[in-house]
């Protein structure tokens, strides 16, 4: 527990060393303040939307920085690290693969909270103008950091595939876009078992429920259980330099 | 030649192989049939996979009898089982999700009513055709819909189809049920399907359907595809009532009332109190008297007033709907006197009393913005202790035409009978029952209702029925609180807004009115309250403060963050 809780204050330190972390967050809340700029005037037009205000911010343009946040912060987790050699010194070291892990995602998560907990300040405004259902805000939120942990561990697994970055961000970028898109086949197929399934792994559609103040416990089953997979797999791949 | 460049082509062919049995079992997934396009890929694709295996086959073994290949093979067992763990525990919360709904108002939850019928009732497959050429903001609601029939029973199945982008689909939907373009569901069995209009429930303004409406639409297409009990509703003929069936735009008719009764689950037959020799049908659910012209003989108002105090079969007394048309005559005086029809005398029995001296004035309108009629009510109509209220909110009591208005009765006979208020439009859904026994207590639920209520057209009618036998409430009485094998009565001051061509807020105001005569109460506004929606205006002298905090303030702190951290770091 020790070992872990170590090794993710120094990859949160290691986030807010490198100015990377500092645009990172300046992009996001630059696009992000766009949103809620525009949410704000389509508010007080005379056609004002039917949505709930953050729905833009936590669920139909979700996607749009999440495709761009998680590789960003998930591609030198274990890229980097092997890149540089840095790797066989952790790994040399006397904690487990799994501890290593553990400790890189939970650094990436927590920098990934970090990075969204500013956008309180739009609720706060909004409180300001006028006052909105807080039920789909919260759970929009939850909704925000449940997706965002279920990608930094995709993300982490990506990292720990390659030692090059802008490959491991590509293929990070790839599954993102995959299974945000996978929902659209869903009017495709004949089959209506296949389509379920496409409909219940999209997360388009999760980001949208949660934005609207739904909440599916089949989704943070599915959230859990991927994140468990793609730990999992991440430690096996770090074990693989054991086989030879 | 080179067996290495032998072997390698064998690994491009297996690898090509591969590629092609995959898209077969993609083919095979996403068509739902094994065409033989799907035959040709899995055999031609397993076909090259062998040859590719077989010729590579040594190296293969080798890899694998080694220890990375070992490895491999623990590595990628490991995998498989908890991938299949991980498919089984999703699979099982899948089947026992629960989605909560966390709007203030429960917007994207089913009535209980609903999930009571399809979750207990429901014993066969119900398909559930899907129009999807509608507007993106309608089918996003309508899936969302849907999802909600979904969760609460297996036997929901959805199918889609979009006349433009799939008219082959298209062509055989229409075949099997009728299809119309104006459809947006089909409601199907094995044996029968119902069809939804999209019409009413979809807002024209922001192409976003009526959560509340489209739910109750699905649930009375579900009752009637399995054959639940279909209300039967008598239209009285013979004192100058509107046909039932003529389409005759000249000719006052209800043609489109009893069409839209049909697509209802309702069933509909026109009778004439003089051509009856045992009273009015035992079968009646609901009796429908609506703007006669002529009075109606002793002996007839006596056939109602019997329907109305007999039990039926299952122990229930009549009920009637009542709406009096406009039959004004001119008097000696010059004064428009009203024409009875001889039912005001019994529905005094009943406590509701239509009441000449309260008639809102047809001339007395004015129109707003070009666009709707108000009528303004004279002054005596003001003064009224339960109409009063209604004065100074642009509320009247029919959609068009002159009209009367109802009140109880000063000194009703049966002082515990219940004067209702049932409303209904386009955004109201509701009844309130004034069962007040004082003026005050009444006019202060209509102060309350009219707060509610914006400058909509909105229909009011007194609805009467007897409390519980046991109850002793006197005040302050619920639903609950009344016997609901009573006699029910609905009256309206004026019922020519429901002739056709009807209007979709009178439509849902008959809809609603029928459904409580039905003792389908809980189908009165199945869905939630509407939310508000969210609208504001950012005060000038604010505006800035926020553009600065947004596009500046909050950027900006984490580059002056980043640049202490900088500079400290290379101190």
């Amino acid at each position: 527990m020790i070992a872990i809780y170590a090794i993710a204050k120094k990859e949160l330190q290691s986030y807010f060393y490198s100015p990377i972390a500092y645009v990172v967050m300046t992009v996001f809340l630059i696009i992000t303040g766009i949103l809620f700029n525009t949410t704000l005037e389509s508010f007080q037009s005379e056609f004002t939307p039917d949505h709930e205000p953050m729905e833009v911010i936590y669920g139909s343009s979700f996607w749009i920085t999440q495709l761009i946040l998680i590789p960003t912060i998930t591609m030198r987790l274990f890229s980097e690290d092997k890149r540089t050699g840095y790797i066989e010194v952790l790994l040399s070291a006397p904690v487990k693969d799994y501890e290593v892990v553990l400790g890189k995602y939970f650094g990436a998560s927590i920098y990934y909270i970090i990075l969204w907990l500013p956008t309180w300040i739009y609720v706060y405004i909004l409180f300001q103008l006028t006052t909105p259902d807080i039920g789909p805000i919260l759970t929009g939120f939850l909704g925000v950091i449940l997706i965002g942990l279920f990608f930094t561990s995709i993300g982490l697994l990506a990292s720990a595939l390659t030692k090059n970055q802008v490959i491991s961000s590509v293929i990070c970028f790839c599954i993102i876009a995959i299974i945000f898109s996978i929902g659209k086949l869903k009017e495709k197929v004949e089959n209506e078992t296949l389509s379920t399934i496409f409909q219940q792994v999209s997360l388009l559609d999760h980001s949208l429920d949660f934005s609207k103040g739904i909440i599916d416990t089949s989704y943070i089953i599915y959230y859990i259980s991927v994140i468990v997979l793609s730990l999992f797999a991440t430690v096996r791949i770090l074990e693989s330099r054991k086989w030879s | 030649m080179n067996i290495n460049l032998v072997k390698s082509i064998a690994s491009f062919i297996g690898a090509a192989g591969l590629s092609i049995l995959f898209g077969g079992i993609l083919l095979l997934s996403f068509t739902n049939a094994a065409g033989k396009s799907v035959q040709l890929h899995i055999i031609f694709g397993l076909i090259l996979l062998f040859i590719g295996v077989g010729f590579n086959s040594r190296s293969i073994w080798h890899y694998f009898k080694s220890q990375k290949g070992k490895h491999l093979i623990y590595a990628i067992l490991i995998m498989s089982l908890h991938i299949y763990i991980i498919v089984c525990i999703n699979y099982i919360s899948f089947k026992n999700r629960k989605r909560i709904d966390y709007t203030q108002t429960k917007k994207f939850t089913l009535s209980d009513k609903t999930i009571n019928l399809i979750k207990n009732k429901l014993d066969q497959d119900i398909t559930l055709i899907m129009n999807e050429n509608i507007h993106e903001n309608s089918l996003r609601d309508l899936n969302e819909l849907i999802n909600q029939f979904k969760y609460h029973s297996k036997y929901i199945k959805v199918k889609r189809y979009h006349p433009l982008k799939d008219p082959n689909n298209a062509a055989i939907l229409q075949r099997a049920y009728s299809l119309k373009p104006s459809h947006l569901l089909i409601v199907a069995s094995e044996t029968k399907g119902t069809s939804i209009d999209k019409g009413p429930l979809i807002d024209k303004g922001t192409k976003r359907i009526t959560w509340f409406k489209t739910e109750q639409a699905i649930y009375n297409s579900l009752l009637n595809t399995i054959n639940a009990k279909r209300y039967k509703i008598y239209f009285i003929s013979g004192h100058g009532e509107p046909s039932t069936t003529s389409k005759s735009r000249n000719k006052p008719n209800v043609t489109q009332l009893v069409n839209w009764l049909l697509n209802e689950n309702y069933s509909v037959e026109e009778i004439n109190l003089n051509k009856l020799d045992k009273g009015i049908p035992k079968d009646c659910d609901v009796l429908a008297i609506i703007n006669p012209t002529r009075r109606f003989q002793k002996n007839e108002i006596e056939i109602v007033d019997q329907y109305l105090r007999t039990k039926n079969k299952e122990g229930k007394k009549g009920c009637l709907f009542l709406a009096l048309g406009s039959n004004y005559e001119q008097n000696h005086k010059g004064r428009w006197d009203w024409i009875s029809t001889g039912l005001e005398e019994l529905m005094i029995e009943y406590g509701i009393q239509f009441n000449a001296n309260m008639i809102i004035e047809p001339t007395l309108t004015i129109k707003q913005m070009g666009m709707t009629s108000i009528y303004l009510p004279s002054n005596h109509f003001g003064k009224h202790p339960i109409t009063e209220p209604f004065f100074h909110n642009k509320v009247s009591l029919a959609l068009k035409g002159s009209t009367r208005s109802l009140s109880p009765p000063k000194q009703s006979r049966n002082t515990r009978r219940l004067m209702g208020l049932i409303t209904s439009s386009t955004e109201s859904k509701e009844i309130i029952d004034l069962n007040g026994f004082t003026n005050s207590v009444k006019k202060r639920r209509l102060n309350e209702y009219i707060s509610k209520i914006e400058s909509k057209n909105h229909f009011i009618s007194i609805a009467s029925t007897d409390p519980k036998p046991n109850s002793k409430k006197r005040k302050n009485l619920t639903a609950d609180d009344f016997d609901p094998n009573s006699a029910k009565v609905i009256g309206i001051g004026n019922g020519l807004f429901l002739n056709s061509p009807i209007s979709e807020a009178a439509r849902d105001y008959f809809s609603n009115s029928i459904k409580w005569l039905t003792l389908e109460n809980d189908l009165i506004g199945t869905g939630t309250d509407i939310s508000k929606k969210v609208s504001f205006v950012i005060p000038e002298n604010k505006e800035w403060i926020y553009k600065e905090i947004i596009f500046y303030l909050m950027p900006l702190f984490w580059i002056f963050f980043g640049g202490i951290v900088w500079w400290r770091r290379k101190n």
